[in-house]
């Protein structure tokens, strides 16, 4: 009898676990496959990894720009692919050592649900007080283009670098998997398309930043195609043959291609888990609905991370999972935080808030400052100079209410926004701290005086 | 279009009713006049049914809120199509799901999913909880209800509060922008909710409520219990009645030793009509008569416009312990009722006061209470007026004492009986005088009988 269980020990999975025991529950975690879930695995960690690789590729070639040329650098693909395995291995490690440093039993197996306190995994029944379901998310799969392994690759596959790097790739999807994909194999030498769906890469986005990001995809060789759907593919010649046709229907189209990355978002995995027998209610689309205390509609059962909603994103499961922990726990939690976002491209693309349409809707009146990247001296010596910060504000009381950045190092400047948000700052505060120079987060400040008309880099318009 | 279901008026006078239990889902197929939810206003329980039959899309309120009559509770999309049509609506949406899934664009993991109904939390920007959306309704002015969905707090404050069990969007705050700080919920944890808002209370040098602090090392023999319901109406009830009236105490003694008598031999006849003949019957009689003679403590205050209402009936509340609290039943016209009457009428709302039956009406409009201390001990008390009553009478146990009478000491039936009174409204001679009419006719019975109707 434990109190509490945590199915999945990905981002969420984990840090609950770890939570409940430092508030001193007997605590178990079950996982089927490895430590540390989609995110340290196959997901953030090793995509990071490689995005380094890659980038450092690209930093070589700039260097001829400032007199430093290097020879054609030879590429070890095995190393690279041994080198993410290296830090895979050692988080994932790390977090097993911190289970059980922090007293969480860890158990293999399959888990499903016997009862609203009862779990079977592997045949053995576990009991426990307290349940929190993180089991995550997985590939979603578009009729047409079933992963097979060979043709239509998922992440988890295309990771595998070490298995070669295609001639021409392309990719089924604008969104933070498929543009982090198109980067690290446009890099490596492929020929990349993205083929998105909606009409603009990365939906929902600001969509002056997307566009300022498309172009510097494209000026990498990454051709992008949008409001274009993705019908069908045939092997052809040692290749694919892949038809599109525009998204409102017209006249279709083949694009060749060696690979195909299916990247068209994730969907929940509750199947298996037999939670139709104790009574948890899964939404149209297989997601567990929550409370702000992360509570499904069954007493004592929590659902944290991919499985409960969108935005999929590790930094929302780890807080969903510190909730769920401490109200298990009988303590006061609640999810009421902003969230921000991040797509490791290059320029980094980052935010946090609401954009300009999410105020619009809301009938708020904003103001909105700019700061480009190319006024910024910083970045000009690390040669980046693609890129805007953009901060939003209620034009009535200067309220903060969203931070959007494009440029390098944006995944890192966004905590200061999110910071800013916390604590309902206004843009003022922003304007008015002051920032190191010469820094990248200086052109924070700069757009906050730029929405007051006042930036001292670039001329404000009126 | 789903429709709104409303908290309905309960009972003349209630403005707000708190929400005890929801006793259906969203998303169940709900009949008209199925009840909903259970709803406690002024001491008495009651279940809502539901005006129309149909599906309940979403509950608007949570257990343990408190909302003001007329407040949005949950929409029902309606009518027996409707029913129908949820399993094919769930249905195209599960279709839709699945076409969203196919495109991907939809769960794409840098949006946030707008389309999201039934999750609670998703990026605070853009979601409203239902709770926030029934305190819109409500239209109190809160902090939390605001354009941008969400309360303007800094992350340490939020966390207090929770900790404090304060709902943020109550916290007046201090800060830009009425941002609320640490040291807004403090204060309001000091000043609790009634005075936080405009504190006249504290302007006016009147000290806050010490904050109850657990004594160091005490956190685990210690239980804490949410202050919901019952307990909360009592709490609140005594507070107003402590706080607004000018409660003032007079104490005097009645020989029932006659009285003892007569109910000994009228009880069994009682008995036999099916009625349980107790004191309180003929003490409701004598305070009639004595209300009559002094219509100042019949009367209440109403200080809005500043008027004193005298009461030309006389409505009588009975205070009667349950499991549940201190319930107060009113007893109707009694001037207009036989001792017989009273005594069915008083046996039938006290038994139904225990099992929590009684309905709004049954618990409201006193104009004058009694309450029996009696079998349970203690010589006497100082009882707290049942507001917005001018006055209540405690009534004590009946015993044996040794009395002086025609210069002997005799044994006789003493009966104990305090008046607290609002000195206000009834000045302290009126109030002697009052109880000396009381004890007249509880000396004797038969004159008592004189009046009966």
């Amino acid at each position: 009898m434990y109190d509490l269980i945590v199915i999945g020990t990905g981002p969420g999975g984990y840090h609950a676990a770890i939570r409940a025991a430092q508030l001193g529950l007997k605590v178990a975690a079950v996982e089927e496959g490895a430590v540390g879930g989609v995110c340290l695995n196959v997901g953030c960690i090793p995509t990071k990894a490689l995005l380094h690789a890659a980038e450092t590729l690209e930093h070589a070639e700039k260097a001829a720009e400032f007199g430093l040329v290097f020879a054609e650098p030879e590429r070890d693909l095995t190393k690279m692919g041994r080198w993410r395995d290296k830090i895979v291995k050692k988080l994932t490690g790390g977090v097993a050592s911190l289970l059980k440093g922090n007293g969480v039993e860890l158990i293999k197996g399959f888990a499903r649900f016997t009862g609203p306190h009862e779990l079977e995994v592997d045949g053995k029944k576990l009991e426990a007080g307290k349940i929190i379901i993180a089991t995550g998310s997985k590939p979603a799969v578009l009729p047409g283009f079933e992963p097979d392994g060979e043709h239509v690759l998922t992440s988890t596959e295309m990771l595998q670098v070490e298995r070669g790097v295609p001639e021409k790739l392309l990719v089924i999807g604008g969104g933070v998997i498929g543009l982090e994909f198109a980067s690290i194999y446009a890099r490596l030498g492929s020929e990349v398309t993205v083929v998105e769906y909606e009409g603009q890469i990365l939906p929902g986005s600001d969509p002056e930043l997307v566009k300022l990001l498309a172009r510097s995809l494209k000026k990498q060789g990454i051709a992008i195609r949008t409001a274009t759907k993705a019908v069908g593919y045939e092997e052809a010649g040692g290749g694919l043959r892949v038809t599109v046709e525009p998204a409102g229907g017209g006249k279709q189209e083949v694009l060749e291609a060696s690979k195909i990355l299916l990247a068209v978002g994730r969907v929940p995995v509750t199947e298996a888990l037999n939670l139709e027998a104790v009574g948890i209610k899964t939404d149209a689309r297989g997601f567990v609905p929550t409370n702000e205390r992360m509570e499904t509609n069954v007493p004592g059962v929590y659902a944290i991370g991919d499985v409960t909603r969108p935005p999929l994103l590790a930094h929302k499961a780890m807080k969903e999972g510190l909730v769920a922990a401490e109200h298990a726990a009988g303590r006061p939690a609640a999810f009421d935080q902003q969230i921000p976002a991040v797509v490791y491209t290059q320029p980094e693309f980052a935010g946090v808030g609401m954009t300009e349409a999410d105020a619009k809707e809301r009938g708020i009146q904003v103001r909105v400052g700019r700061f480009p990247l190319s006024a910024s001296g910083r970045a000009m010596t690390l040669q980046q100079t693609e890129g805007m910060v953009k901060v939003i504000a209620d034009a009535e009381n200067d309220l903060l209410l969203g931070v959007h950045i494009l440029g390098p190092g944006a995944s890192d400047l966004i905590a200061e926004a999110a910071l800013a948000l916390e604590m309902a700052a206004t843009a003022t505060d922003l304007a008015l701290t002051v920032h190191p120079h010469p820094t990248l987060s200086e052109n924070l400040m700069e757009a906050a005086e730029n929405l007051h008309g006042r930036a001292i880099h670039i001329l404000n318009k009126r | 279009m789903p429709k709104e279901v409303l908290l309905p008026e309960l009972a003349e006078s209630v403005v707000e009713g708190e929400i005890l239990k929801w006793l259906v889902e969203e998303g169940d197929v709900v009949a008209k006049d199925q009840p909903l939810v259970e709803v406690m206003t002024d001491k008495v329980t009651v279940e809502l049914p539901s005006p129309f039959s149909g599906v309940l899309v979403k509950k608007l309120v949570k257990e343990g809120d408190v909302v003001p009559v007329e407040t949005p509770v949950a929409l029902i999309e309606e009518s027996a199509e409707a029913a129908a049509a949820a399993p094919a609506a769930a249905a195209a949406a599960a279709k839709t799901g699945a076409e969203e899934e196919d495109r991907g664009e939809r769960l794409s993991l840098f949006k946030p999913d707008k389309t999201e109904t039934e999750a609670e939390v998703k990026n605070p920007f853009t979601s409203d909880s239902p709770r926030r959306a029934a305190t819109a309704a409500a239209e109190r002015p809160r902090a939390g209800v605001n354009k941008y969905g969400r309360v303007l707090a800094v992350p340490a404050a939020r966390q207090l509060a929770r900790e404090l069990g304060i709902d943020i969007a109550q916290v007046p705050g201090s800060g830009p922008n009425g941002r609320v700080r640490v040291e807004d919920v403090r204060a309001y944890a000091k000043q609790g909710p009634a005075a936080a808002p405009a504190a006249p209370a504290a302007a006016a040098g009147f000290p806050p409520p010490v904050p109850y602090v657990t004594p160091s090392g005490n956190e685990d023999r210690e239980e804490r219990v949410p202050l919901r319901g019952m307990r909360r109406i009592i709490a609140q009830q005594m507070m107003a009645s402590h706080l607004h009236t000018v409660r003032t105490l007079i104490v005097d003694e009645a020989d029932v030793t006659e009285l003892v008598a007569l109910r000994q031999r009228l009880k069994v006849r009682a008995e036999a009509a099916g009625v349980k003949l107790s004191y309180v019957p003929f003490i409701f009689k004598a305070a009639v008569e004595a209300l009559k003679k002094f219509p100042a403590v019949n009367s209440s205050l109403d200080d809005a416009r500043g008027e004193v209402v005298y009461k030309k009936y006389y409505n009588l509340g009975l205070s009667v312990a349950t499991d549940a609290g201190l319930v107060v039943p009113v007893i109707r016209d009694v001037d207009q009722k036989t001792i017989l009457e009273l005594a069915a009428e008083i046996g039938d709302k006290v038994t139904r006061a225990r099992e929590g039956k009684l309905t709004p009406e049954e618990v409201s409009g006193s104009s004058f209470s009694v309450t029996s201390v009696g079998n349970l001990g203690g010589l006497f008390s100082f009882p707290i007026i049942n507001v917005p009553d001018a006055a209540i009478l405690g009534v004590h146990t009946i015993q044996k004492r040794p009395v002086v009478k025609d210069d002997g000491i005799v044994a006789r039936e003493m009966l104990y009986l305090s008046l607290s009174f609002d000195h206000r409204l009834v000045d302290g001679a009126e109030a002697t005088l009052f109880l000396r009419v009381v004890i007249e006719h509880l000396e004797d019975p038969y004159w008592l009988m004189l009046h009966a109707v």
